[in-house]
């Protein structure tokens, strides 16, 4: 894109922002395409509810979605709903005072048993809600079933040592343990906060926080141990997926790939079958002493604050997305689960990820993506890229040193 | 300076045959013209000369030494073109000094030559100036003067006044023809205009469709052409052709007149053999202009249009049905069709071969 | 001159001057009629957008916030602070000079090539065909040459006989140099017709004057033909200076998975700071500074050009 046309692209959608003010429909704006028929049900669902008539309104990629969106803000038009992120992605949105503050339909559903307070906790800012949950999802580690078959492995490790034993079994088999692509600009922090929460759950939050340095003792550990995974070969090359993040998964070159558990739908569409051909397992800490934990991803919803004050009638639409049947019409549409309470799992996958939740009470914890400052998010994974295509002790010193360098300035700055 | 020798020279493009074979020995500095209507090749067989055109069979020497496959610049040669073909981007000064500073000659030599041509030609006022910043003549003085700072062996030229208008054109002519002679050089020159031709050459070689029509000294192509294309194409206006029978005893008759003609002019063939009579426009004397010719035969026509360039008057007329082109010397005034009458020279006119357009000429 | 008012008396003076404006508007009214369109397009579309973008560019506008508030030159002052300014320009520079020279060079000797050649008009339109193709398509068909398992590598493990999967696209090293070569590829169908344009231009007798007057194909080119060409030359290099100022599609579409892709380019990085990290106001400053830089260089370049035009002329 030349120079003039990036500039004509700020410029326009200012325009745009202020061009649609006056428009009759309502939009419920997503970026998340694999899911449009759900996000359709439940525009669907909300106009029914409300008399207004809601429109999905799909905006890709997702840069593109969140500079359109800012733009939107910035210029003071904000749409009726729009899909977005809890952590600190919600927290600055929250900030600006256009979201809708959901307390009383959150209330209800509690109340009357669609969800719990917990889940409530997960699109808190300061104690209070404001979003209606569109996914929530467990990261688990998938795994292919005939591979561990044919390697000889009984079932899936339960501890950091048998997580080893298998990958070391797979790789004798002529596997590659896992798959660790590099894509969509965001995978690279995959492995890295996976490494750091099994080494230290509490470092784990710091980082997000400001309160560990990501050249810390146990962010040193991590890069440690993930480089030593890259010199045994248990990861797939980085660069030979491309953008096409399962694509070394699905077609049998690796044998485990750890992800939000809303991509089993895109496995089975490849022609895996769940349950037979994939299973999944809790990804184990790096030694026994240290406390299991569970990454939950959860996608909000966000109400706009104006909408609702303009036209009260929209908080029966608001319902109308946090009950069981938009719950249900999200499952057996695209297979998402959004956690209500009484709407039946979507896949079997999803299915055994909650009891496997149930049974091991692991700590759950808030995506790194999601918890660390969006200002300097892109600039870290960047950081940790570099390592994945280049994994040598010096690269990792150095992706250290440049993300403790990046972190620092920008709480210096607070 | 150096002989040219060209012997069985052939140009083909493809299917086409450019030139079809042509032999001639230009001496030491002499002056030849190549001459002839467009397309005769009188510019591709100057071409080849340069080493612009390959040559597709025969031989070219230049001195002794065949150069058909030396390159132009080991050929001895310098070439005035038609556009001038400055290199626009120099000054006067380079242009004139670009060849031999490539040529590597030494500094002070450049400047000699340099100097020595610009005082001959009179550029001194321009040297620093660019192409784009003199008139045509300057323009092809300098071209001139780039030719004769290399002191070739040969110089050639390809029309190079016919971008120049009338007077300056004639005024170049000169100067060319001086200069020539001054330097003692070698030149061969292409031009279409016969006017130039015989003005400027020492020998003019007529071309037609790639083959030569003749040879010779200006006055001899112009006196004696060889055949009816020659004939036709030297001199201004053009010679006319009236079909024509031999007569009895040194007689032709065309158009009802029984014209005398000098009895050891012409192999004549019998009596009633059908061929074509040539007359000069200068040849058709109207009465009372210019000197009655003793022999020769008498007609009267009607002058359909005059055309009338001051010292002399073109009369267009026709005898038995052909158009007929008189000279009359010191115009007098005519009335639309009148009638005059003319004399055609007997001693002057030419006849030529009706089927080979050969000249019967002695 | 002596001046209209000596010559005229007034009253006919005015009546004439009357006369000729009024003449002169009656012819151009038209005109203005036709270029009106043209006119507010660009001002809306162009001029408007480019002011806004320098007003941003002293906001302090970051993602959904700062857009009232007045950041004076801290936008400015920060692209010296942070060292991925410094490494964006000196990308930018090697992006400038490999795409000028390279389309240059090789445009220019297949020009020279293809000059006198037959079938000539069959390789025009073959070496300009990437040209026609979006740079989007252009940099998904090279994605798939410098992949690891692509066309490059098996070309390189055929040849050598041992295997070879260098990421051409991952490495600092020769990230920008592999997309130069695609950008050269694209590029070199337009520079070459246009070279062409410009030999054809050149008449042929002063090469022929200067092949009489003695000088090799060497000496003719550089004497005759480059002086002559280099009006011709600066053209493309000015386009293809503001091309290389301005490359984004390519560096983005080739190279997005590569971790440094941030710095590849001035405009990648003004499009990361302001699509990816939502640094509106800070992302306007760095397209404030590049588009002064395409704008000067593109400037002198002009000047230049239009001297040496008038030299040959």
């Amino acid at each position: 894109m030349s120079l003039l046309r990036k500039i004509g692209a700020v410029g326009l959608a200012t325009a745009l922002t202020v061009g649609t003010a006056a428009a009759a429909d309502l939009a419920l704006y997503s970026d998340k395409t694999p899911w449009n028929a759900g996000m359709t049900g439940l525009a669907e669902a909300a106009s029914a509810a409300s008399g207004a008539t809601v429109k999905l309104q799909e905006i890709t990629p997702t840069d593109k979605y969140q500079a359109f969106m800012q733009t939107s803000i910035a210029g003071n038009n904000v749409p009726a709903f729009f899909t977005w992120w809890n952590g600190q992605q919600l927290n600055d949105l929250v900030a600006t005072g256009v979201a809708a503050d959901l307390t009383p339909y959150w209330e209800a559903a509690i109340a009357n048993g669609d969800f719990s307070a917990d889940q409530q906790a997960l699109v808190n800012v300061d104690g209070k809600p404001y979003g209606i949950l569109l996914n929530v999802a467990n990261w688990v580690m998938f795994y292919n079933k005939n591979h561990f078959e044919k390697a000889g492995i009984a079932g899936p490790p339960t501890n950091w040592a048998e997580f080893v034993e298998a990958c070391d079994k797979l790789k004798a088999a002529g596997f590659t343990p896992i798959n660790g692509p590099a894509s969509g600009g965001w995978m690279p922090f995959i492995w890295f906060s996976q490494l750091v929460l099994g080494t230290n759950p509490d470092s784990f939050v710091g980082l997000t926080d400001g309160s560990v340095a990501y050249d810390s003792p146990d962010v040193q550990n991590a890069f440690k141990v993930w480089g030593d995974m890259y010199a045994k070969g248990y990861f797939t090359n980085p660069q030979e997926s491309g953008q096409d993040d399962q694509k070394l998964f699905v077609d049998g070159t690796s044998s485990m790939f750890l992800v939000g558990d809303w991509h089993s739908g895109s496995f089975v569409e490849a022609g895996m079958k769940a349950g037979e051909d994939f299973g999944t397992f809790l990804m184990p800490a790096l030694s026994p002493d240290v406390q299991q934990s569970v990454i939950v991803e959860a996608s909000p919803i966000v109400v706009s604050k104006a909408a609702l004050e303009a036209n009260p009638d929209l908080g029966k639409g608001v319902q109308a997305m946090m009950g069981v049947d938009a719950a249900n019409i999200l499952g057996s549409t695209v297979q998402v689960y959004n956690g209500n309470l009484k709407a039946q799992a979507p896949n079997v996958i999803i299915e055994a990820n909650k009891e496997l939740v149930a049974n091991a009470k692991p700590r759950a914890l808030v995506r790194w993506w999601e918890a660390v400052p969006s200002q300097i998010q892109g600039d870290l994974v960047a950081a940790m890229g570099e390592f994945m295509f280049n994994p040598t002790p010096e690269q990792a010193t150095e992706s250290m040193s440049t993300m403790q360098s990046i972190n620092a300035d920008y709480w210096a700055s607070k | 300076m150096a002989t040219v020798t060209l012997r069985d020279i052939v140009k083909i493009y493809g299917e086409f045959v450019a030139i079809k074979g042509i032999d001639l020995d230009i001496e030491d500095g002499t002056f030849v013209v190549l001459v002839g209507p467009s397309g005769c090749g009188k510019s591709t067989l100057l071409r080849m000369i340069a080493g612009l055109e390959t040559i597709s069979h025969g031989e070219l020497r230049i001195g002794s030494k065949l150069v058909n496959d030396l390159p132009s610049r080991e050929r001895g040669i310098s070439m005035v073109f038609q556009s001038y073909a400055l290199y626009p981007h120099m000054s006067v000064r380079d242009n004139l000094g670009f060849g031999l500073k490539i040529s590597g000659v030494a500094k002070p030599e450049i400047e000699r030559r340099r100097t020595e041509a610009a005082s001959m030609l009179g550029l001194n006022p321009y040297m620093d100036r660019r192409p784009s910043q003199l008139s045509g003549g300057q323009r092809q003085r300098v071209a001139i003067g780039r030719a004769m700072v290399r002191e070739p062996q040969v110089f050639l030229f390809d029309e190079p006044l016919s971008n120049l208008d009338a007077k300056l054109r004639n005024q170049t002519r000169v100067e060319i023809k001086r200069l020539q002679r001054q330097l003692g050089a070698t030149v061969v020159f292409v031009t279409h205009d016969q006017v130039e031709a015989m003005t400027l050459a020492d020998k003019i070689v007529v071309l037609h469709d790639g083959e030569v029509a003749q040879i010779g000294s200006p006055l001899d192509v112009f006196e004696r052409p060889r055949n009816q294309f020659v004939a036709g194409f030297m001199g201004a206006p053009s010679m006319n052709f009236i079909p024509a029978t031999v007569g009895e005893g040194s007689t032709i008759s065309a158009g009802g007149i029984e014209i005398a003609v000098p009895a050891d002019r012409f192999h004549l063939p019998a009596a009633g053999t059908e061929v074509t009579l040539g007359v000069r426009p200068e040849d058709v004397v109207p009465e009372g202009h210019g000197t009655r010719p003793n022999l020769g035969a008498d007609f009267t026509g009607q002058v359909e249009f005059a055309e009338m360039l001051g010292d002399q008057s073109l009369l267009f007329t026709s005898l038995g049905g052909s158009e007929v082109v008189a000279r009359m010397q010191h115009p007098r005034a005519l009335e639309p069709n009148e009638a005059v009458r003319f004399r055609i020279d007997g001693g002057r006119v030419h006849i030529f071969d009706r089927q080979t357009e050969n000249s019967l000429l002695r | 001159m002596i001046p209209a008012s000596a010559i005229l008396s007034p009253e006919v003076l005015r009546e004439a001057r009357h006369r000729e404006r009024r003449v002169a508007w009656q012819q151009t009214r038209i005109a203005w009629l036709f270029i009106a369109p043209a006119v507010i397009m660009v001002t809306v579309f162009l001029l408007a957008p480019v002011v806004f973008n320098v007003v941003l560019s002293f906001t302090k506008w970051q993602k959904f916030t700062g857009l009232d508030q007045f950041a004076g030159f801290n936008n400015y002052a920060r692209l010296f602070r942070v060292p991925y300014f410094s490494e964006a320009l000196g990308n930018t520079a090697f992006w400038v000079v490999g795409a000028v020279i390279f389309p240059l060079a090789v445009g220019l000797g297949l020009a020279l090539l293809l000059r006198n050649i037959p079938f000539q008009e069959t390789f025009k339109s073959l070496y300009f065909l990437p040209r026609v193709l979006a740079p989007t398509a252009v940099g998904a068909i090279w994605y798939y040459v410098y992949t690891p398992h692509g066309v490059l590598n098996s070309v390189i493990s055929g040849v050598t006989g041992s295997p070879f999967d260098f990421g051409w696209l991952y490495s600092s090293d020769t990230v920008t140099g592999s997309v130069i070569v695609t950008f050269v590829w694209q590029t070199l169908g337009i520079t070459m017709v246009l070279l062409l344009l410009g030999l054809a231009a050149i008449p042929r007798d002063p090469i022929e004057a200067a092949r009489v007057d003695g000088a090799s194909s060497g000496q003719i080119f550089r004497h005759i033909i480059w002086p002559l060409l280099l009006p011709t030359v600066l053209v493309v290099t000015i386009l293809n200076v503001a091309a290389g100022f301005t490359t984004f599609d390519l560096l983005w579409v080739m190279a997005g998975d590569y971790p440094g892709k941030r710095t590849l380019s001035l405009a990648v990085y003004m499009y990361y700071e302001s699509f990816s990290n939502g640094a509106w106001a800070y992302g306007s400053a760095v397209a404030v500074v590049l588009g002064a830089m395409v704008i000067t260089v593109s400037a002198l370049l002009a000047v230049v050009q239009s001297r040496v035009s008038k030299n040959i002329r």
